[in-house]
């Protein structure tokens, strides 16, 4: 069992759709039906992201951790494309990352994992 | 890949690859220095300091220095030096901040002991980050300054961790007499840098950093947690590292180049910190 898509609350389908493609960089797949349930998939480097509007009103919220190899050239790129992040990337144990979000509240980081213990 | 850059700031980044070179020089701006293959040896005044890729050195603005490169295999060297505005720039940008003045003691600081700091952690990935994208061709000086402004952000944490911490582990209670014996214990360290692979001796080290022998066991083990023999150990196994990974010396040269006296002592010692083998841990490194 592998995990195939990664839901994202969104309150507009097609301004999603604009962010994850014009922002992100991701590529606009197939729309599923899962349950009565529209799911917009947007993929970005093998991983499915599936949009879908919170008809509940629930709240319900996603954080995306997003992999990257050099945390701050990606996060000078994404803040080319408009993101405005939260606070410049930080120094963890883990390694290098930083925080955004987008209009509907969820939350994303960009994280470089560094391993500490090699030379 | 040589090149040499001098960003709109005036900041510049310079990257060659050398066997034999003698400057003599003086830095205009505060300047990081590393060599990232092999070893270059720094003169300043009467001091010595060599650095290898586990190293790096500072020089403050207006230091005049020798440096040489006299190696067989090429010698990848590669420095940044700051202007004066960028770093002011980052003072204020950076260090005047309320929070990381209380993280940051040494924020306000920006004349900084011209000694060895250790090249790891995040100052390595950047740098390596920085000099990779440089190679393939990166123009964008944005993200170029964006990578040093993070290599002193990187540089302030270390100067923490090496210097201010470690000098307010020393018990004195005047403040001078900590910063001196701290100087003073740097050129101890320093000499162990640059000489491990000779015999060193402790009271030739007690000399070079003008303490007595007594003192400077004591205060050694104060700032370091480890005595001089223990510093050096250490640091000669983590060059026999550098070398089992990055060439294909025999152990039994990598054991004579690295200062350590027989294999079977090398070998037992490497296999106490390392808990591998020098044989495996190339094997594994390839």
């Amino acid at each position: 069992m592998t995990i195939k898509y990664i839901p994202v609350f969104v309150k507009n389908i097609e301004d999603g759709v604009s962010f994850f493609k014009n922002k992100l960089g991701c590529t606009t797949m197939d729309i599923m039906i899962l349950n009565n349930t529209a799911y917009q998939l947007m993929q970005i480097n093998g991983i499915c992201l599936a949009l879908t509007v919170d008809e509940t009103n629930s709240g319900a919220k996603t954080r995306v951790i997003f992999n990257s190899d050099d945390c701050l050239k990606d996060y000078h790129n994404l803040k080319s494309t408009g993101i405005a992040f939260n606070t410049p990337p930080q120094y963890l144990p883990i390694g290098l990352a930083a925080e955004f979000n987008d209009d509907y509240g969820n939350e994303y980081v960009l994280l470089e994992e560094r391993n500490y213990n090699d030379l | 890949m040589d090149y040499s850059k001098t960003l709109t700031n005036n900041n510049k980044i310079l990257c060659e690859t050398r066997e034999h070179r003698y400057q003599i020089q003086c830095t205009d701006d505060f300047t990081l220095k590393f060599a990232l293959s092999g070893n270059e040896v720094y003169r300043l005044g009467r001091r010595e300091l060599s650095i290898y890729p586990d190293s790096f050195l500072i020089l403050n603005k207006g230091t005049q220095y020798t440096s040489k490169i006299d190696s067989q295999t090429p010698v990848e060297v590669f420095s940044i030096a700051y202007d004066q505005n960028f770093l002011n720039d980052f003072n204020n940008a950076y260090a005047n901040t309320d929070s990381s003045l209380l993280d940051n003691p040494v924020a306000l600081q920006t004349d900084f002991n011209e000694t060895i700091y250790p090249f790891k952690g995040d100052m390595k990935f950047n740098i390596t980050h920085l000099k990779n994208n440089i190679e393939r061709g990166l123009q964008d000086e944005l993200l170029i300054n964006e990578y040093l402004h993070h290599s002193l952000i990187n540089y302030h944490r270390i100067y923490q961790s090496e210097i201010f911490n470690k000098s307010e582990k020393l018990a004195f209670t005047n403040k001078k007499t900590r910063v001196e014996i701290m100087r003073r214990l740097n050129s101890a360290k320093e000499y162990m840098y640059t000489n491990y692979n000779k015999n060193v001796l402790l009271e030739d080290l007690a000399q070079h950093s003008c303490l007595s022998v007594n003192h400077l066991l004591r205060t050694f083990k104060q700032a370091f947690n480890s005595s001089p023999h223990q510093f050096l150990t250490q640091l000669r196994l983590q060059r026999a590292q550098l070398l089992l990974r990055g060439t294909e010396y025999s152990i039994n040269d990598i054991v004579c180049m690295v200062g350590f006296e027989c294999p079977s002592s090398f070998i037992r010692l490497f296999k106490n910190k390392y808990k591998t083998t020098p044989m495996k841990f190339r094997k594994l490194a390839a």
